[in-house]
């Protein structure tokens, strides 16, 4: 036979559970807009039975229940499907770096909208063809040298224009003892972002830590643990292993693992340098047994490309190869045009119609400058022999042109121009790739992304019919103690 | 599935950016009418559109290079036509001085007609074509001819040009000589003037109708009959030799125009390559931008309509 009160202590419970459950509805609707938030329920459990543990004992009809309790407040999250948006959520982050810097590198050539490098090229070699044809004609000569100027004018442009690139995303600097050290750059940006996200990732799980150990659940903390890492994949492939219930994990960046649980002195736990001889970027991560080094550069040669600071390394070769192609066609320019030496060699001082190195701050690639100063120095008769080269392959073989043999530039069989629209179209290729992998990434990432969302999201609608529900679970449980209430009320007072 | 308020918030985004995108590039294929602007835009189409692209402004150097071949040889057509003119002229006029009733006197005044002609033949020689003279090998900005006379009236003739010849490429690695030799060196054939001694400093220019007319000049002057008869056998030769030359230029004018003319063609073709590769299909990107704003605007609309809606709504 339970005591005269139990009613009572069974609608305080009943209370109390329904006014936990609306501050946990209420909590999820505040949080519907909050990023990385997963829902939270309240789960009712009834408490344990009154019994009466003596024999022939037949006063009440089985057990009698005592009401309810929030056994605990849970948190709705499917956790196998963070490792998948943590790896879709990666190739995203490579392949939207590529294409925005690639829309730089596009935006460097003004083709095929409106001339560029390849049409002043044609200029230059077309104003040959007319010396040729007017073979003293001192304008025609000045326009010559003109063209020439412009053309060399341009190939520097965009040869800095591409180097400007190349440094924002990494900047090198002499340390003072020769070696080239990263001082800057998106990418050593990035590494930071990486170094700061591992600290407060080492903050959270301390807390979380904690609070397992009371025997609670740390529900926001690991949402905003959990949020952190999905930030910490745009940048860096990464993979999360859950250790135990302690809320403990284990971090691996690029395969590697890292200890972030380091104290703030020795931190950096990711740090980059550069490796001079394979232009090489190395990302090193201090683990617990010591470190690991990942070349960026080898990375995808077993894995698939994933994270931005990767895809700023990948990209920076690619910037670093265009250069190397401007400075082969500037190389093989100069030296075709210089070997037909179509200038008065007696009034000058150098026998070079084009002179420098491209990329070269000292000496700059350029018209020879006595040739523009006075560009009537240059030779009509071999006119004709220099635009013929604009149209001749050139595989470093040997070629004759006007009777005599020349050693030609290695150009991979191409002419300047094919040479020159083939980085265009290289440029073109990346960039529409690195256009469609972003966009059939991003559709993947938010298809994973509403899966996990179906999951744990918040509700409105759903939320407001339970806000309803407890309302009314609520009410009624007042009205079981009122009516208790009343009972007593006829027993103590009216009974006399 | 289940569906929360923020998966659909973010469809709608995406819906409505997707739109956007789509309708922003609808939109610049119309107003600049083309479908490739960036190197992007068609990766395999951009190869081949540069190449042609430099194509096309090769062949229409070759063909800048054609039309000013073609003025020179018009130019020494003209010349050619002129100077055999002349010849027929002084050969008329020789024929006249043979006939045998003209007195001595008479006999010289014809002879300052050749003298005259000599000089109208002297002005041919030194023909120019747009500041460039034709006669002068490729040193020719300045009168290849040069006439002296002395106080007996003696003339000589020198060349200033040089042995060079102009050519002109016309088609990849395809040069060829637009001018005909005003003067060959001595022991060769014949030049359209004569023969020049390239070791001779002063370069007299020797037995070309220039010499024929001075004989013939000469001959008329000092009343020789016979030398006048010997004259007209000679002056027929140069008219000959001259009608062959003249052959020659025909025959290269020919070869240029059609030339010209297969480039012309050509340019045609490959402008409409281009087009093909770059042009957008006007009325299809119109019909397509419609089609992308309406679908922009439902997206929107839809969006407006579905983010309204709320339980919230049907409470009190």
């Amino acid at each position: 036979m339970p005591g005269s009160f139990s009613g009572i202590e069974l609608a305080r419970r009943a209370l109390q559970t329904h006014q936990i459950s609306l501050e946990t509805t209420g909590h999820n609707l505040a949080n519907a807009g909050t990023a990385g938030y997963s829902r939270q329920q309240a789960v009712h459990s009834a408490t344990d039975p009154y019994t009466n543990p003596v024999p022939f004992n037949k006063l009440t009809v089985g057990q009698l229940g005592t009401g309810v309790e929030v056994r605990m407040i849970r948190r709705i999250r499917n956790e196998y499907l963070d490792t998948q948006v943590r790896t879709s959520t990666s190739a995203y982050g490579y392949w939207a770096t590529q294409e925005q810097l690639y829309a730089r590198i596009e935006s460097i050539f003004t083709e095929p909208t409106s001339d560029g490098i390849g049409d002043v090229m044609t200029n230059f070699f077309e104003a040959w063809h007319d010396l040729n044809n007017s073979p003293q004609d001192p304008g025609v000569k000045a326009a010559v040298a003109e063209l020439g100027d412009e053309l060399a004018n341009l190939m520097r442009e965009s040869h800095s224009q591409l180097g400007n690139i190349s440094e924002s995303i990494v900047k090198l600097k002499d340390d003072g003892s020769g070696n080239l050290q990263v001082d800057g750059g998106q990418l050593k940006d990035q590494v930071d972002v990486v170094n700061d996200i591992l600290k407060q990732v080492r903050d959270l799980t301390q807390g979380i830590k904690k609070v397992y150990a009371y025997g609670n659940q740390p529900n926001d903390l690991l949402d905003k643990r959990d949020l952190l890492l999905d930030q910490l994949a745009e940048y860096v492939p990464l993979n999360v292993i859950n250790k135990n219930d302690s809320g403990e994990i284990e971090l691996q960046i690029f395969g590697q693992e890292v200890d972030f649980k380091k104290k703030d002195a020795d931190y950096p736990v990711a740090t980059i340098q550069y490796d001079e001889t394979n232009d090489d970027i190395l990302l090193t991560m201090n683990s617990i047994t010591g470190s690991s080094t990942v070349s960026l550069d080898n990375y995808t040669d077993n894995a698939p490309p994933a994270g931005s600071i990767l895809s700023l390394e990948m990209t920076r070769n690619k910037v670093e190869e265009y250069r190397a192609n401007l400075v082969d066609l500037s190389e093989a320019l100069k030296k075709m045009v210089n070997d037909q030496a179509p200038f008065d060699a007696d009034s000058l001082s150098t026998d070079e119609f084009f002179s420098g190195t491209l990329g070269d701050a000292n000496d700059v690639f350029r018209v020879n400058p006595e040739i523009m100063t006075d560009p009537t120095v240059i030779d009509g008769e071999k006119a004709l022999n220099v635009a013929r080269w604009f149209t001749i392959s050139m595989d470093g073989g040997n070629v004759s042109v006007g009777g005599v043999d020349f050693a030609t530039y290695d150009l991979d069989g191409a002419t300047f121009s094919e040479y020159y629209n083939a980085i265009l179209t290289n440029i073109g290729a990346n960039s529409s790739t690195a256009m469609n992998m972003t966009d059939n990434q991003y559709a993947i990432n938010e298809q994973i992304l509403s899966v996990r969302d179906s999951a744990q999201g918040v509700n409105v609608d759903e939320e407001l019919s339970m806000l309803l529900q407890f309302q009314y679970g609520y009410q009624a449980s007042a009205r079981v103690m009122t009516t208790l209430d009343e009972l007593l009320d006829h027993l103590i007072n009216r009974t006399a | 599935m289940r569906v929360t308020n923020g998966m659909i918030s973010r469809h709608t985004q995406n819906y409505i950016q997707y739109g956007m995108q789509r309708m922003a590039r609808a939109q610049e294929m119309a107003s600049t009418t083309k479908k490739i602007i960036g190197l992007s835009d068609d990766s395999t189409a951009i190869s081949q559109l540069l190449n042609v692209r430099t194509n096309v402004k090769l062949n229409e150097q070759y063909m800048r290079n054609i039309d000013n071949g073609l003025s020179y040889l018009y130019g020494a057509d003209t010349a050619l036509h002129t100077t055999g003119n002349i010849i027929k002229k002084a050969k008329d006029y020789a024929e006249q001085a043979v006939n045998g009733t003209l007195s001595e006197s008479d006999m010289q005044a014809i002879g300052e007609q050749i003298d005259k002609l000599l000089d109208e033949m002297k002005d041919i020689a030194n023909t120019s074509v747009g500041g460039v003279y034709i006669f002068a090998g490729t040193q020719n900005s300045r009168p290849p001819f040069e006439f002296t006379r002395d106080a007996d009236n003696n003339i000589t003739i020198t060349y200033q040009g040089n042995l060079e010849r102009v050519s002109r490429e016309i088609l990849d690695q395809a040069n060829y000589a637009i001018d005909i030799p005003s003067v060959n060196p001595t022991g060769e054939e014949l030049g359209v003037f004569g023969n020049v001694d390239t070791a001779d400093p002063e370069k007299k220019v020797t037995g070309g109708v220039f010499d024929a007319l001075i004989r013939l000049r000469d001959n008329l002057m000092n009343a020789n009959v016979e030398g006048v008869e010997q004259s007209i056998g000679e002056l027929d030769d140069q008219h000959n030799h001259i009608l062959r030359y003249r052959v020659q230029v025909g025959a290269r004018t020919n070869h240029f125009e059609s030339v010209k003319d297969q480039l012309g063609n050509q340019e045609l073709t490959l402008n409409r390559v281009i087009s093909n590769l770059e042009d957008a299909d006007l009325a299809k990107v119109s019909i397509e931008l419609t089609q992308q704003r309406l679908v922009y605007q439902a997206s929107m609309a839809a969006g407006a309509q579905i983010l309204q809606v709320s339980l919230l709504n049907f409470l009190n």
